[in-house]
């Protein structure tokens, strides 16, 4: 089983988007995988089709002192996703108060796993500096075997990235993915440019292009695989997919 | 009364007939199937309806339900196909008298019986002979590979050394004496092959010899066997040659020795062709690009000239964005548009995009006058020429100046002319893409052999020159129409060195109609036969021998019209004239010919596979003999006669239409044929018996003749051509962004300057006449067109470029003509020769041509074609067919 860890600076960048469509791509490509939702928004679920009064998670479970085995779910294609679960302020202020002392549950969640037959593994880690717990997340990223941050090529991420500390720390052994590209738009056809020369070790040559078929998918409670595999989206997650592969390709399972 | 009619047509044709009321349903269901089937395209006649009802009643009542292995219901359809019996006509009777005959007495009977024999004898053969013709070939092969490794090592050993220039008489001296003995051995049992008379007994013993060699050869794989194979040919030829010379001339009649002479004249050549061809393709040095230094700032500056003269602006435009999008860092390549037509147009949009414009006061020396002017207005060390109608893709100058700078000799680069349009040829016979066109022989093979030779040669347009021999010979000649050979040759009389990279990696329009294609060879061939004559390769200081062979071969490659007129017509001295111009029997005469004809068709295919196709050479020949035999003969003799032509480009052709005018010779040609093919006929039934093996020969010879005229002829038919912009066959990725936002995987099928099509999986949400943007790539960056869709149907996007900016006009241009990897796999999308497939190219292209030359005829002529036409295929209907006999059980 590999591990792959999906996070980024900040919300809004579509970690969890990207995490479920990449998870469908690989499972298209005949990997059976699991997607663990690590973000208390518990958007995750709803791309596999989650009916949204689910309210099941392993965190939920864990607030309540519940086994998180029970939470999982599998969609039409196979590929399976455990949520984090419904928490209200509450709940999440004494989970973090609880997980404060356990910095690896969701680490152990992942070592009890891999007993199960499965051949990948992504987290969806939605913002881990700004979010509920680094601490988690520093166990996570030791126990990925890849680990992709996702970006926009926008100013704000460039500028995050490039010069702000938080980006300098998180772009330790990471790749970067960026996300919802305009192409056809001038300003970031130009800073994806730029941002090629002056992230050119952590840029990854895959981009996933703008697309409305992408939003449109999650309205229908799909992946774009199922939704709509002849968008350019999809592709380009066909094409992650098999970058993924090839790049953990050398990895023990 | 017409509804009487309505209404009893439609009791038919619910109940069939009223005696089926007297069946019981199953068998009701079952005749009514039965007729139904029976039923053919036209529907029953009333004839047709009572004959299937009797033989359906019939069939039911007496016959058994399975009949040889068919149900007996359908035996008369199964046993005669070509009735229609659900509409019988009058002659039927007469084809079903002859179907019963066929069936009867011939076909069953003869199939059976040949297809035993022949397959027990050729089994107990093969048998007998399997295990001794393996450990032959064995053997034969063992050989043959120790020869391969040694031929490979021995000729790469000599290829470096040209490269390194090494002078040809250091050949001589590594000559040891042994090799001195094995080559005065070789020669002299190599006379002895040729001259020595055989009888007809030896003589068939010989060539079978040969020929088997020959067919074992075929089989091998590697140089040495192919060489081997040439050797094999050099001999039968030669000896046919030999004997032509000293054996076949009739001294009795003077009538016949001229015309011998003369053809014999022609077949020496065709010889001397032939073996120089040899020479010059035996080992091609298919060479392969060179790096470039790591360094950007130690790469030469460039002069890029765009000469022009009378070519449309549109035309230019796509050279000049397809030039400024080529990957040399931008200050060190100048690009400058050559102005012969005084154009204020022209000087305008350099201005716009930011090019040179040079315009000279004078228009003297055409091409050639107006690019020496440019080289004195200009001064960077190398100078870069294309044609304003060819596209250098980006990888232009990467792919070719590591050559020039890592080998300071080399005076030129050429690489070939790749057209995206197809030719005359191409358009008429409807050949694109399927059958190598006319310069693929010399783009593909032979400008690649002369490398070897360090002969390549200057072919005006898509090459890099060194400005220095450039300047040293004066700038390009201008003595002679085709300066670019001309100037090639001085600066490999200077010492300078040449050669050719065969990668497509810019491309053209080729020539619009077939005058127009005839003109620029007659061009060519006029330029040639000057050379020949002001600055002869053979003569002159400064070559090595293999560079004269290589330059003389090219001449004499465009004097091939007389000699290709003498051997299309020479059976006809013998047919019309009766005199004989071969003196020999007809039976010693195909000893000698068949052989070499067989020899060098296997070799020629052999060596020329996938660039120039079997008897497709004599087809390209055939038209434009004619036209250059003329020009070459005056240009022989006088030299500094006829003007220069420009080749128009760029045009359309409103409707098909036959031309005539450059018909005319091949017409003249046809019917001299035809006559011939008469009069043969009748002297084979009226003419004295002795001669009648000489007159199927030449009826031979003639029908041949007369294969490669029909496809000649055809090439006259031009064909419609509408599109101003041509399109370009392509499957590059792209993707679609609709203004929804959304974004959609589709493939480009083809482009042009005006538009592109798509084929998409998904066309849901596509429209007719929406707006749309297209991504396509370059390298690694995206760039996006706005485009106006046309048509959206199943799957298929037809879509117009609006007026795009010149920033995007550029990029448009980069992303697809320019891309490097566009023109890439047209080189390999032709599949190796094979002679039988070529013939039957060949023979339907000829089938089309003596189609339209009839059609397209003066009035009656048309007229009784289609009559003759209408009463063949009638007449074709009585002939039997055959019928699948199931085993009888």
């Amino acid at each position: 089983m590999k591990v792959i860890l999906l996070h980024s600076i900040g919300g809004g960048n579509g970690v969890t988007t990207v995490t479920a469509n990449l998870a469908a791509a690989l499972q298209g490509l005949g990997h059976r995988c699991l997607a663990i939702d690590c973000t208390p928004d518990n958007l995750l679920a709803l791309h596999f089709g989650v009916a949204s009064d689910a309210v099941d998670g392993w965190a939920r479970s864990a607030s309540l002192s519940q086994s998180w085995e029970e939470c999982g779910f599998e969609a039409m294609d196979g590929g399976r996703v455990l949520p984090f679960g419904m928490l209200d302020v509450e709940s999440l202020a004494t989970l973090r108060r609880n997980l404060a002392d356990k910095p690896k549950h969701i680490a152990d969640i992942c070592h009890a796993l891999s007993g199960e037959p499965l051949d990948y593994l992504l987290l969806d880690f939605s913002a881990p500096l700004t979010g509920y717990c680094s601490a988690q997340f520093s166990a996570l990223k030791d126990l990925a075997d890849y680990s992709l941050l996702i970006a926009r090529a926008d100013l704000q991420s460039y500028r995050l990235l490039v010069s702000h500390p938080l980006g300098q720390q998180l772009l330790t052994d990471c790749d970067i993915l960026l996300n919802a590209v305009k192409t056809e738009n001038e300003l970031q056809r130009d800073l994806l440019l730029v941002m090629r020369r002056e992230l050119e070790h952590h840029l990854i040559s895959n981009i996933i292009h703008h697309d409305a078929a992408v939003p449109e998918a999650f309205a229908h409670l799909q992946t774009l695989n199922s939704y709509a595999p002849n968008s350019a989206a999809a592709l380009d997650f066909y094409l992650l997919a098999v970058w993924c592969v090839n790049k953990l390709a050398k990895v023990p399972s | 009364m017409r509804e009487g009619l309505r209404k009893r047509r439609g009791i038919d044709q619910e109940t069939s007939w009223p005696l089926l009321g007297l069946f019981k349903p199953w068998l009701q269901n079952e005749l009514r199937h039965q007729f139904l089937c029976l039923k053919g395209a036209r529907g029953y006649s009333i004839a047709g309806r009572v004959l299937v009802t009797v033989w359906l009643l019939f069939a039911f009542i007496f016959l058994k339900p399975r009949i040889a292995g068919v149900e007996s219901w359908c035996l008369p359809q199964h046993f005669f196909p070509q009735i229609d019996f659900s509409r019988p006509r009058i002659d039927d009777p007469i084809r079903a008298l002859v179907q019963l005959f066929w069936l009867m007495f011939i076909r069953p009977h003869s199939a059976r019986r040949s297809v035993k024999k022949t397959v027990g004898t050729a089994r107990h053969f093969a048998k007998y002979y399997q295990k001794l013709l393996a450990v032959l070939l064995g053997w034969f092969r063992l050989v043959l590979e120790w020869g391969n490794r040694h031929t490979e090592s021995h000729v790469d050993g000599t290829v470096s050394a040209n490269l390194k220039k090494r002078s040809a008489s250091s050949l001589w001296e590594r000559l040891s004496w042994r090799d001195g003995l094995l080559i005065a051995a070789v020669l002299v049992l190599s006379l002895l092959c040729i001259t020595v008379p055989f009888s007809l007994e030896a003589q068939a013993a010989f060539v079978c010899a040969l020929l088997f060699m020959a067919w074992i050869l075929q089989r091998m794989p590697g140089r040495f066997s192919s060489m081997l194979l040439i050797v094999l040919s050099l001999l039968v030829s030669t000896r046919y040659i030999w004997w032509r010379s000293t054996n076949t001339l009739n001294w009795d009649s003077p009538v016949g020795l001229t015309f011998g002479i003369v053809l014999l004249a022609a077949e020496i050549y065709a010889w001397v062709v032939l073996v120089l061809g040899y020479f010059q393709n035996i080992w091609p040095l298919k060479r392969t690009p060179q790096a470039l230094p790591e360094d950007v700032n130690t790469w030469p500056t460039i002069d890029l000239f765009i000469p022009t003269y009378n070519e449309e602006l549109d035309v230019v435009k796509a050279t000049v964005y397809a030039s400024l999008g080529l990957d040399w860092p931008q200050d060190k390549l100048n690009i400058h548009i050559l102005d012969d037509g005084k154009r204020d147009s022209f000087r305008d949009f350099a201005a716009q995009v930011g090019v040179n414009y040079i315009r000279r006061p004078v228009n003297n020396h055409a091409k050639a006058g107006n690019i020496n002017y440019a080289l004195t207005k200009t001064n960077a060390e190398y100078v870069a020429i294309f044609d304003c109608d060819h596209i250098p893709t980006r990888a232009f100058f990467q792919m070719t100046m590591g050559w020039l700078i890592k080998d300071p000799n080399l005076a030129l680069v050429q690489t070939p002319h790749h057209f995206y349009s197809p030719d005359p040829f191409e358009r008429n016979l409807a050949t694109f893409r399927k059958i190598p066109n006319e310069g693929n022989l010399f783009y593909g093979l032979i400008q690649d052999g002369n490398d070897l030779w360090g002969g390549t040669f200057f072919c005006g347009s898509c090459a890099i020159l060194r400005r220095k021999p450039l300047e040293e010979v004066g700038g390009i000649a201008v003595e002679t129409v085709t300066e670019d050979a001309h100037t090639s040759l001085r600066m490999h009389r200077k010492g300078y060195g040449s050669a050719y990279l065969s990668a497509p990696i810019s491309a053209g329009l080729a020539t619009e109609t077939l005058s127009a294609h005839i003109g620029q060879r007659i061009r060519w061939a006029r330029g040639m036969a000057q050379i020949l004559r002001l600055d002869n390769p053979l003569t002159g200081p400064g070559l090595r021998w293999q560079q004269r062979l290589c330059y003389f071969n090219a001449m004499l490659h465009f004097l091939s019209g007389v000699p290709r007129l003498i051997f299309l017509t020479a059976p006809l001295a013998f047919l019309l004239l009766h005199t004989y111009i071969i003196y020999a029997p007809a039976l010693v005469l195909l000893m000698y010919v068949i052989p070499h004809m067989v020899h060098t068709a296997s070799v020629n295919s052999m060596l020329q596979g996938k660039y120039r196709y079997s008897f497709w050479g004599e087809v390209y020949e055939s038209v434009l003999a004619w036209y250059v035999a003329r020009p070459t003969t005056v240009a022989l003799f006088a030299p500094h006669k006829g003007t220069f032509n420009v080749t128009a480009k760029g045009g359309t052709i409103e409707r098909d239409y036959y031309d005539w005018v450059i018909s005319k010779p091949y017409i003249a040609l046809v019917v001299l044929n035809v006559a011939g093919v008469i009069w043969g006929i009748v002297r084979i039934i009226s003419g004295p018996s002795e001669e009648i093996s000489a007159v199927v020969v030449n009826l031979m010879w003639t029908f041949y003749n007369m294969l490669i005229l029909g496809a000649a002829a055809a090439v006259g038919s031009e064909a419609k051509q509408v599109r101003t912009a041509p399109r370009v066959d392509v499957g590059i990725p792209a993707s679609l962004i609709l203004p929804t936002g959304h974004r959609i995987q589709a493939t480009v099928r083809d482009f042009s300057f005006g538009g592109l099509r798509f084929e998409v999986a998904d066309s849901s949400l596509l429209r007719n006449s929406m707006e749309l943007d297209v991504v396509l790539r370059r390298g690694n960056e995206e760039f996006t067109f706005p485009l106006h869709v046309v048509y959206a149907k199943d799957g298929v996007l037809g879509t117009r470029l609006p007026k795009l900016s010149v920033r995007q006009t550029i990029d448009y241009v980069q992303c697809t003509f320019a891309k490097a990897d566009t023109w890439v796999d047209w080189k390999e999308s032709y599949s190796e020769d094979v002679p039988s497939i070529s013939m039957g190219q060949v023979v339907s292209s000829a089938v089309q041509g003596y189609n339209r030359l009839l059609r397209n005829s003066p009035k009656p002529i048309p007229q009784i074609y289609a009559a003759v036409i209408w009463m063949v295929e009638g007449l074709a209907t009585f002939r039997p067919r055959n019928v699948a006999l199931a085993v009888r059980n």
